[in-house]
């Protein structure tokens, strides 16, 4: 099955209507690697199902760009980066749902790539952070979505202290959407996903697209492409 | 295999996780937790086995933080955090989980007796929060404790250390069973054949509600409980249950003159 990918540094598995995108570099606390945001991009870029579950290998989910990545070559970084942008937009465009099972800790644009997941699932000892200004790199990419997001103190809060937070108040701050005990993340976000495959794709498809497409319009344009949207999913039905 | 640190035995339902360094009055060193958290996640994720039982191997349930790695070499940097893992994986595990104490239960010994669900005692049970004595904390019993015992005994046991009165601990259901040492295996034998006739989809439900009964709103506690309820109905449990009343109203009817 995981043939067509011939992939070092993570997993695709894909059965019924779900696909389990892998981050598997536990050695490396699953670091965003060029690598492994290579890999990535090219996995979100060729996969389409219902759901997409993207969980890790290992203690931590994430622990985002490798640290010796900072003084690397500027032909590495900027590389680095884009792919980070790529990974965030493919994720972004996926047409189903996309969940994130987060355990340990989610840093930098590791917790980025998790919190842009339409439903994210924490274990209870996962710990949520942007901590990239504190090594002198300003976390422009986190604020182009979470600035909008979060409440801005709480954007804010995170980007400038880089402190990490827990799953209970990232759930609170709706940064995660579920916590549950550790030992059960895998299961009960495998539960969910599961659950949501059962969901019609083309209305899920519907909806994303609108989510994106209706972005910046106004209330009353975005009725209009909501009306448009609806016509013309029954329309393909009937 | 006597070279485990920590034992598992299953019969049926019913897993016997034993500490097993008595040498040591089953002291807590990050062999032994990590051993202890590996056996409770097998635990955990048996679907097969309702009811746990944890004790301690020798003269003692657990005498809590290894004072001799302490001195040697200081608290591992994973210890903590793996420990806490064994004592949560209890409190989250959808399973009856019992301490079964004798001897000494200190520090560590009491943290992991009461992210039980149930403790029983025999009657020579020393109980204790020595950390402070060490310059410590006794870890999330800070949290734990107060949540069975309220925050003032809490305080008092946890500022000073002192021996936690048998009685007592009993008293303030620190201690469920209190019995006597000579008659330990015995009365823990009856003790199980009670808790194994628990309809045990009922105790599972409440012991989730109870795990969030500090944290949550009633709100969310009442939404909670009614599909937990939904749950229980259509259990075998509360079929066989309507089925004996019904029985017995019949015999009863089929009773008078």
């Amino acid at each position: 099955m995981n043939n067509h990918f011939p992939y070092q540094k993570i997993r695709i598995q894909q059965e019924n209507n779900v696909t389990v995108l892998t981050l598997a570099d536990p050695d490396a606390h699953n670091a965003f690697s060029n690598e492994l945001l290579g890999e990535l991009c090219d996995a979100l870029s060729r996969v389409s199902s219902t759901v997409l579950l993207l969980n890790a290998e290992g203690d931590h989910f994430s622990i985002g760009r490798p640290p010796q990545s900072y003084s690397a070559a500027p032909e590495t970084w900027m590389k680095g980066y884009y792919l980070v942008m790529r990974a965030n937009e493919l994720l972004m465009r996926f047409p189903g749902v996309t969940i994130a099972a987060v355990q340990g800790h989610a840093r930098g644009a590791g917790c980025s790539l998790a919190g842009r997941c339409d439903l994210v699932v924490a274990a209870e000892t996962a710990t949520f952070s942007f901590p990239e200004l504190r090594a002198g790199v300003p976390p422009v990419i986190v604020a182009s979505y979470y600035s909008r997001k979060l409440p801005w103190h709480a954007f804010l809060r995170l980007a400038l202290t880089g402190q990490e937070v827990s799953a209970a108040e990232a759930c609170r701050l709706a940064l995660v959407t579920e916590v549950v005990p550790d030992h059960e993340l895998f299961q009960r976000a495998r539960e969910l996903a599961d659950d949501l495959a059962m969901i019609d794709a083309g209305a899920l498809a519907t909806l994303k697209h609108f989510l994106l497409s209706s972005e910046s319009a106004s209330t009353p344009q975005a009725n209009r492409l909501a009306y448009a949207a609806l016509l013309e999913t029954l329309a393909s039905r009937a | 295999m006597t070279d485990l640190l920590v034992t598992l035995q299953t019969l049926d339902d019913t897993a016997i996780v034993t500490l097993n360094r008595p040498e040591k009055l089953n002291a807590l060193n990050l062999e032994l937790v990590s051993a202890l958290r590996d056996t409770l996640l097998a635990v955990a994720n048996d679907a097969r086995l309702r009811l746990v039982i944890i004790r301690g191997a020798g003269r003692s349930f657990c005498s809590g933080l290894d004072l001799d790695m302490m001195a040697a070499e200081g608290m591992p940097p994973e210890f903590y955090p793996v420990q806490e893992e064994a004592f949560r994986l209890i409190e989250t595990m959808n399973k009856l989980v019992v301490a079964a104490i004798h001897g000494y239960c200190l520090g560590g010994g009491v943290q992991l007796a009461i992210a039980c669900d149930l403790r029983l005692a025999s009657d020579d049970t020393v109980l204790a929060l020595p950390a402070i004595n060490e310059g410590l904390f006794p870890g999330m019993a800070p949290y734990r404790l107060p949540r069975l015992i309220g925050l003032g005994l809490a305080r008092r046991y946890i500022y000073t250390g002192d021996p936690i009165p048998l009685d007592l601990a009993h008293q303030i259901g620190l201690i469920d069973w209190i019995i006597p040492a000579r008659s330990f295996e015995d009365e823990l034998e009856k003790l199980l054949q009670k808790l194994r006739a628990v309809p045990f989809t009922a105790a599972l439900h409440g012991k989730q509600l109870m795990a969030n009964a500090f944290d949550q709103s009633f709100s969310a506690a009442y939404h909670d409980s009614l599909w937990r309820l939904e749950q229980c109905l259509s259990s075998d449990d509360v079929a066989r249950a309507r089925a004996l009343w019904m029985e017995r109203k019949q015999s009863r009817t089929a009773q008078r003159p």
